[in-house]
C-alpha cells in the first residue's frame, strides 16, 4: 500500500512538472498572440484578435496548415504501416537476438535528428545511391527528384518517428497471447482474417496511441522540413521560425504556435472521441 | 587506507555550495566576462579564418573570443530577444539590409574611431556612424564548368540564364535569410527591366529558374556543389576560391546591373550597444582592419579587403586573381543594392507567397 502511494506521489510530481512546462509557455504564447505587432519584437498594449483574423482569413496560412497536416498524417500512417509488421515480427521472434534488435532500435532513436536527416539527404540526392539504382533500373530514362520536396520531408518524418512507433507497438502486441492466434488458426482463420479479427482489434488502442504520438511529433517537426525541404516545403514550424527571424513579429509567431497547438489538441480529442464512440456503438460479440 | 582519502558528504556539499556561491558573486562574474568577447558571425571556413587571424590578436592581448554562428538575420533576432537583458554577443557582422532596422532600434553602438586606429586607412565609404565595412564579397553566378561543358551550355552571363531546361533540378538559389539573396534578386529585377525599387519583377524569372533548392547556408551549398548535386547558383567568388582548393571545378561570371558588372556585398561590423566588453570589442575590430590580417583573411576566404594596401597586395595572389576582378576601380565598378529604395516588407511577402516551390 505504501509502495503504491509512493508511486502515486512520484507520478503526480512528474505530471505536475510536465503540465507546468506545457502550460506556462502556452500561457505566454496565448497572451502574446492577443496583441498587435509594432515591429522588431515589440507589441501593442490593446487586446485584439487581429492576428487570428489575419491567419484564419488568409489562404496562404491556411494552405501551410493544410500542408503540415497532410505531410504529418501521411508520415504517421507510413510509420504505422512500416512499424506494425516490424513490431509484430519482433514480438513473435524466438531468437536471442530480439533484445539486441530492441536495443539497436532504442539507440537509433537517440541519434540526433540532424545526423539522421543529413544521412537521408545523401541517400535521396540526385547523386545518391537510390537515385543511381532507379536510374539503372529505368535504363537511364528516369532520374527522380527525391530531395527538397514534400516526399523527402515525409521520409524524414517517418525516419524520425519509426523507432518510437515500433517500440510502442512492440509493447502492445507483446500483451496479446499467442494462444489466441493459435485458436483462430485451429478454427480455420486465414492470415488476413486472423489479423483483421484478432490481432488488430486487440492492438487497436496501441495503434491509435502510436499513430497519434507520431502525428503530434510530425506536426511540430522542424529539422526535417528545413533540411530535407530545402526551402521548398513550408510547414507551420518553419513559418513560425521565419516569422521570428525575418519579421521579428512575435505576436504573429505566437498566434501560429497557439493555432498549431490547438489544431493538434483538437485532432487528438476528436480521434479519441471517435474511437470511444465507435467502441460503444459496436455490438460486442457474445461468448 | 581508503577511508583516509574519502571526501565526506558534508565536505563535498559545502565545497559545492561555496563554488556555486562564488560564481554568483557579481564581481567575479564581471571579471570572467570581461576576458571573453562573443562575436556573431557566419560559420565554416569564415569563422575558422577569423579565429585564426583576428581572434589571435585578441588572445595575444590577454582576451578570448567565442562565436555565435548564424546568419545576420538570425543574430539580429537574438539581439531583439535579449532586449533589456544581457546582450548575447559583443561584436556582430551583418549586411546593409539590417543596418536601418538595428540603428532605428538602437541595437548597435556608435563607433569611436579614435579607439580604432586601423580604420583611419579605410576609404570614406567604409566608415559609418555605427558600422565599419570590413570586407566585401564579389557576387555573381557560380557554376561547375565541367558539367556545363558536358551539357553543352555556355557559361551563364545573366542570372536568368539559369532557367536553361538542361539545368532543371541542379540550380540552387539563395534564400531570403542569406546575404547573397539581395544581389541575386536585384540582378534578376534589372534583367526584367526593374531595379531594387521593384523587386517583384524578379519573381517570374525566379519561377522560371525553378530552383531545386533555396539555400540558407553557404557551408551546406558547398557540400552540394562538391558532390555535384547542385551545379550552379547565384553565390560569391569566395567559394570558388575555397572549393577549387578541393579540386571542385567551379567558375564564376559576373552579370550586369545596368552599367555596373558584378555585385558587391559589403560585410559590416558592429559593436553591440550595451556590451560590457567595449575595449575588447574595439580591439577585435581594430585587429580585423589590420592590413596584414585583412590580406590574409581575404586570401583565405576569397573576398575583397577594404584596406587599400591589402586590396593592392591581393591582386598579386594567383589563387584570387583568377577569380576576383581586382584593379584600382574594383569597388567603383561593382553594384551595391540601395536599401533605401527596397520595400523589405513587400519583398518578404512576395518571396513567401509568389515564389513557386517544389
Amino acid at each position: 500500500m505504501s509502495v503504491k502511494r509512493n508511486y502515486d506521489i512520484a507520478l503526480a510530481i512528474a505530471l505536475a512538472i510536465s503540465v507546468l512546462l506545457f502550460l506556462v509557455p502556452q500561457f505566454f504564447f496565448l497572451r502574446e498572440s492577443l496583441f498587435e505587432s509594432l515591429g522588431m519584437g515589440m507589441s501593442g498594449d490593446t487586446l485584439t484578435l487581429v492576428n487570428y483574423r489575419m491567419i484564419l482569413t488568409d489562404t496562404y496560412y491556411l494552405e501551410v496548415f493544410w500542408r503540415t497536416f497532410v505531410i504529418s498524417a501521411a508520415g504517421a500512417g507510413a510509420a504505422l504501416l512500416l512499424g506494425y509488421p516490424t513490431a509484430y515480427w519482433l514480438t513473435r521472434m524466438r531468437s536471442r537476438f530480439v533484445s539486441m534488435l530492441i536495443i539497436l532500435l532504442l539507440v537509433s532513436s537517440f541519434v540526433s535528428i540532424v545526423v539522421k536527416v543529413l544521412g537521408l539527404s545523401m541517400l535521396l540526392s540526385s547523386q545518391g545511391p537510390l537515385s543511381a539504382i532507379i536510374n539503372v533500373l529505368s535504363l537511364g530514362q528516369w532520374q527522380p527528384q527525391m530531395l527538397h520536396n514534400d516526399f523527402a520531408v515525409g521520409v524524414g518524418l517517418v525516419q524520425y518517428t519509426l523507432p518510437l512507433v515500433v517500440m510502442l507497438l512492440f509493447g502492445v502486441i507483446q500483451t496479446i497471447p499467442e494462444s489466441f492466434e493459435e485458436a483462430a488458426i485451429v478454427h480455420g482463420a486465414t492470415d488476413w482474417r486472423l489479423f483483421r479479427r484478432v490481432i488488430l482489434p486487440l492492438s487497436l488502442n496501441g495503434v491509435l496511441t502510436a499513430g497519434l504520438i507520431a502525428f503530434n511529433m510530425n506536426m511540430g517537426a522542424f529539422t526535417s522540413a528545413v533540411l530535407l525541404g530545402g526551402g521548398n516545403v513550408l510547414t507551420v514550424p518553419v513559418l513560425i521560425q521565419q516569422t521570428i527571424i525575418l519579421d521579428v513579429d512575435y505576436p504573429l509567431a505566437a498566434t501560429l504556435a497557439v493555432l498549431l497547438t490547438s489544431v493538434v489538441l483538437l485532432i487528438n480529442l476528436a480521434l479519441v472521441f471517435l474511437h470511444r464512440f465507435s467502441a460503444i456503438r459496436q455490438p460486442r460479440s457474445g461468448s | 587506507m581508503p577511508g583516509n582519502h574519502r571526501i565526506r558528504r558534508r565536505t563535498f556539499l559545502a565545497g559545492t555550495a561555496m563554488l556555486a556561491g562564488a560564481s554568483l558573486m557579481p564581481g567575479l562574474r564581471a571579471a570572467s566576462a570581461a576576458e571573453t568577447i562573443k562575436v556573431a558571425t557566419w560559420g565554416g571556413s569564415w569563422r575558422d579564418s577569423l579565429d585564426k587571424l583576428v581572434a589571435e590578436k585578441v588572445r595575444e592581448a590577454g582576451g578570448a573570443v567565442d562565436y555565435v554562428l548564424d546568419t545576420p538575420q538570425g543574430n539580429l533576432a537574438k539581439l531583439v530577444a535579449a532586449r533589456g537583458g544581457v546582450v548575447p554577443f559583443d561584436n556582430m557582422e551583418s549586411g546593409l539590409e539590417l543596418v536601418q532596422l538595428m540603428a532605428a532600434d538602437r541595437f548597435i553602438a556608435d563607433l569611436d574611431y579614435s579607439s580604432i586606429p586601423n580604420a583611419a586607412a579605410l576609404p570614406e565609404l567604409a566608415r559609418a556612424k555605427n558600422y565599419v565595412m570590413t570586407l566585401g564579397s564579389m557576387d555573381g553566378i557560380v557554376y561547375n564548368h565541367e558539367v556545363f561543358e558536358e551539357l553543352g551550355i555556355a557559361p551563364p552571363q545573366k542570372y536568368s540564364d539559369l532557367a536553361d531546361p538542361k539545368l532543371a533540378g541542379k540550380v540552387a538559389f539563395p534564400d531570403i535569410t542569406h546575404t547573397q539573396h539581395w544581389n541575386a534578386v536585384t540582378g534578376l529585377a534589372y534583367e526584367a527591366g526593374g531595379s531594387e525599387a521593384d523587386l517583384k519583377k524578379a519573381v517570374p524569372l525566379i519561377n522560371e529558374i525553378n530552383p531545386a533548392y533555396f539555400y540558407s547556408s553557404s557551408t551546406d551549398l558547398s557540400t552540394r556543389m562538391a558532390s555535384g548535386n547542385i551545379v550552379a547558383a547565384p553565390w560569391h567568388a569566395g567559394f570558388v576560391v575555397r572549393l577549387r582548393r578541393d579540386d571542385v571545378p567551379l567558375s564564376i561570371t559576373y552579370p550586369k546591373f545596368g552599367d555596373k558588372q558584378g555585385g558587391l556585398w559589403p560585410v559590416l561590423h558592429h559593436i553591440v550597444r550595451g556590451t560590457s566588453n567595449v575595449e575588447m570589442a574595439r580591439a577585435f575590430l581594430n585587429a580585423y582592419l589590420d592590413p596584414e590580417v585583412q590580406l590574409a583573411h581575404a586570401k583565405a576566404t576569397g573576398v575583397l579587403p577594404i584596406n587599400p594596401e591589402a586590396l593592392r597586395n591581393l591582386a598579386s595572389d594567383p589563387e584570387n586573381q583568377e577569380v576576383l576582378r581586382l584593379d584600382e576601380t574594383t569597388f567603383e565598378n561593382l553594384f551595391v543594392v540601395d536599401f533605401s529604395k527596397v520595400d523589405l516588407r513587400e519583398w518578404r511577402n512576395a518571396w513567401m507567397r509568389d515564389v513557386s516551390r517544389g
